[in-house]
Parts: structure tokens; sequence; C-alpha cells
């Protein structure tokens, strides 16, 4: 069973090396599981990033690309998104390709995972009391940012309010989140970064 | 050699007596530590976990300040971060502390003002004046740690 494994894995791989550099100076920079990214891979997430007004450098491009890959795969696993976006991006690791259509659908799949993990992550009621009670000049719902409010809060910690407070606790959080999810998938699915860009 | 001696016996004289002067002088200039006669507590709940939570403060023990602060604190702050904040406290020296006010703001959350003479070597000694915030949970007082600090670009809840 091992050894079948292996030669599917080498079958696809040969396919991989097979569909070859459809471009002179296309090169692989990474790989991973079921994971190829080309040099004209990061050409596209460069020219997006570029009309975006956001220039870096080769090696974030490159984590920029893997990171979309992974999150996208992860959406995938999890049956995020529309499952017509997920064909579309999950056919990349097999036509090798990237299009800027096919990077916008990753993109979408990479946002869907970006809100689960954000969802998912572990904030008591505590926390999320204690931030109302700490700071009435931040959740009253006349959105005045004064103390001098009544000394028995009129408002109430509802649902609505709970979630921005959730939000606010999270935001300082949220780039570690990402990047400790990011290597933890570069574990997971073996990434290794071959040659530069 | 009897002038001499009366000389020496004046001079040691006047050493540990200016001495002496100078220990009182220290004494009398050092500000109080509580105005306890002015300042109300509405708990000593509340007095004690205050006093606690700046002991640890001004030694810079951040695990201990951490366990007195409220719930949401643990899970908004960067560890590293805050504990970098906190242990600034190991290189000033407290003299003392002086609470000026205590004030609700509403039936959970109260507002201590308070002045500390701080020392920070080389510098000389200079008083902090520090706006306290505690909130009142479950019956159990916290230090609320001051969101600006955590996140000084937050505009959460001005535009709801």
């Amino acid at each position: 069973m091992a050894g079948m494994y292996k030669s599917i894995k080498l079958y696809v791989f040969l396919m991989l090396m097979a569909a070859g550099p459809a471009m002179a100076g296309d090169v692989i920079v990474a790989t991973g599981d079921d994971i190829v990214v080309y040099s004209q891979d990061i050409d596209v997430m460069k020219d997006v990033f570029i009309a975006s007004g956001f220039e870096t450098t080769p090696k974030e491009y490159i984590n920029a690309m893997l990171k979309v890959r992974l999150f996208a795969k992860e959406a995938q696993a999890l049956k995020l998104g529309d499952q017509l976006i997920a064909d579309e991006a999950g056919a990349q690791p097999i036509q090798h390709e990237m299009t800027k259509d096919r990077l916008q659908k990753l993109l979408q799949l990479y946002g869907l995972y970006v809100n689960y993990i954000y969802d998912h992550y572990p904030i008591s009621d505590a926390a999320i009391e204690s931030y109302y009670l700490a700071f009435p000049e931040k959740t009253t719902r006349s959105g005045e940012a004064s103390l001098d409010s009544d000394f028995f809060r009129q408002d109430t910690l509802d649902g609505e309010m709970k979630k921005m407070i959730r939000d606010r606790l999270l935001q300082n959080k949220k780039p570690g989140l990402l990047a400790n999810e990011f290597k933890r998938l570069c574990e997971k699915y073996h990434v290794k970064v071959l040659s530069g860009y | 050699m009897i002038a001499k001696k009366i000389i020496c016996f004046l001079a040691v004289i006047i050493v540990v007596f200016s001495s002496n002067i100078s220990c009182a002088l220290k004494n009398t200039s050092r500000p109080l530590v509580n105005t306890p006669n002015i300042i109300e507590w509405p708990d000593s709940q509340l007095k004690e976990m205050f006093k606690e939570y700046w002991s640890y403060r001004s030694r810079g023990d951040a695990i201990n300040v951490l366990k007195l602060e409220a719930p949401y604190v643990k899970a908004m702050i960067d560890i590293e971060r805050y504990s970098e904040f906190i242990e600034i406290g190991k290189k000033n020296k407290w003299n003392a502390v002086r609470i000026e006010k205590i004030e609700w703001v509403n039936q959970n959350l109260i507002m201590i003002g308070f002045t500390a003479e701080v020392k920070e070597e080389p510098v000389r000694a200079r008083e902090v004046y520090y706006l306290d915030r505690w909130v009142l949970m479950n019956e159990k007082w916290y230090h609320a740690f001051d969101d600006p600090i955590i996140n000084p670009d937050n505009d959460f809840g001005q535009n709801p």
C-alpha cells in the first residue's frame, strides 16, 4: 500500500515536471504535499501586489503565495467556499498556469480560512464581559466616548456588542495567529522553498 | 596636645551631629506613603488588590501582575510585549505612593488617581501621576490595564 502511494506521488511529480516550464525561465520555487509553486505564479502574485500599490522582497512574494495556497487548501478541506470557487482554485496544483482569475479565487478561499481562524479563536465570556465593564466609554450604545455615563448602565451586553468586543480583543492577535498558522501548515505539508525568485 | 584633642573631639561631634541632621532632613522630606485620613476606600478588597498589584508592578513582576489583571487583558495582550512593558519597573525604585482620589464611574468601575515618587537611576526621583482603572466583576476587583497602551491606534467604539 505504501509502495503504491509512493508510486502515485512519483507519477504526480513526473506529470508536474512533464507539464514543465511553460515558458523559458519558469522554475519551481517551492514545493509541498500536492503543492508546487512556479516562478510564474510569483509573477502573477507580484502583479497583484504592485497593482494595489505594495511591493516587497522576493522572499515575501514567495511566502505570500505559499500562505495563499496553504490557507486555500485548508478552506477547501473544510468546504468553506462555494464549490465552483473551490474547484477552480483547486485545479491549480495540476494545471500549472496561474492566472489572475485563479489567484482571485485562491484569495477568496484564503480570506474564508482567515475568517475561520478568527472565528474559532477561543475568547472567554469573562474576557468579553470584563472589557465591557472596564471601558463604558467604548462600549456604550450612544457612541459618546465619555466616562460621564449613568451610574447604572442602561445598555446591555447583547450579541452584537459581544461580537464587537470579541473583534476588538482579537485585533492585536491577528498577525500572530496568521503567522503561527502559516508555520503550522508549512510543517504539516512539508513545504520547502527550493530557490530564490 | 590637649588643644589638639579638644579640636578632634569637637570635629567628631560636628560630623556625627551633622549626619543626624541630614538623616532627619531626609526622613522629613519623604512624601507620605498614604493619606488614610483623607481617602476612604470603598471596600477593603479593592485596597488590598491595589496594594498587591502595585507592589508587583513596582518590582516589574509581570507574571504576578498579570494574575491581577482583568480577564480581557489576558485575552488581548501579546505576552512578550506586555512583559517588556511591566519589567521596565525593575529599573526604577518606588519611594512612595500617595493616593489622590478614588472615584466611582459606575457600579462596576472605579478610577484611582495616585502619585508615585519614582527614582530612575541615575536620574533623581520624580513624581509621576497615575490614573488607575479597576473593574468589579462577579464581586471581585480586577485591574483594568489601559487599552490605549495595548493598542494606541484603537478607535473601537468611537463610531459604532
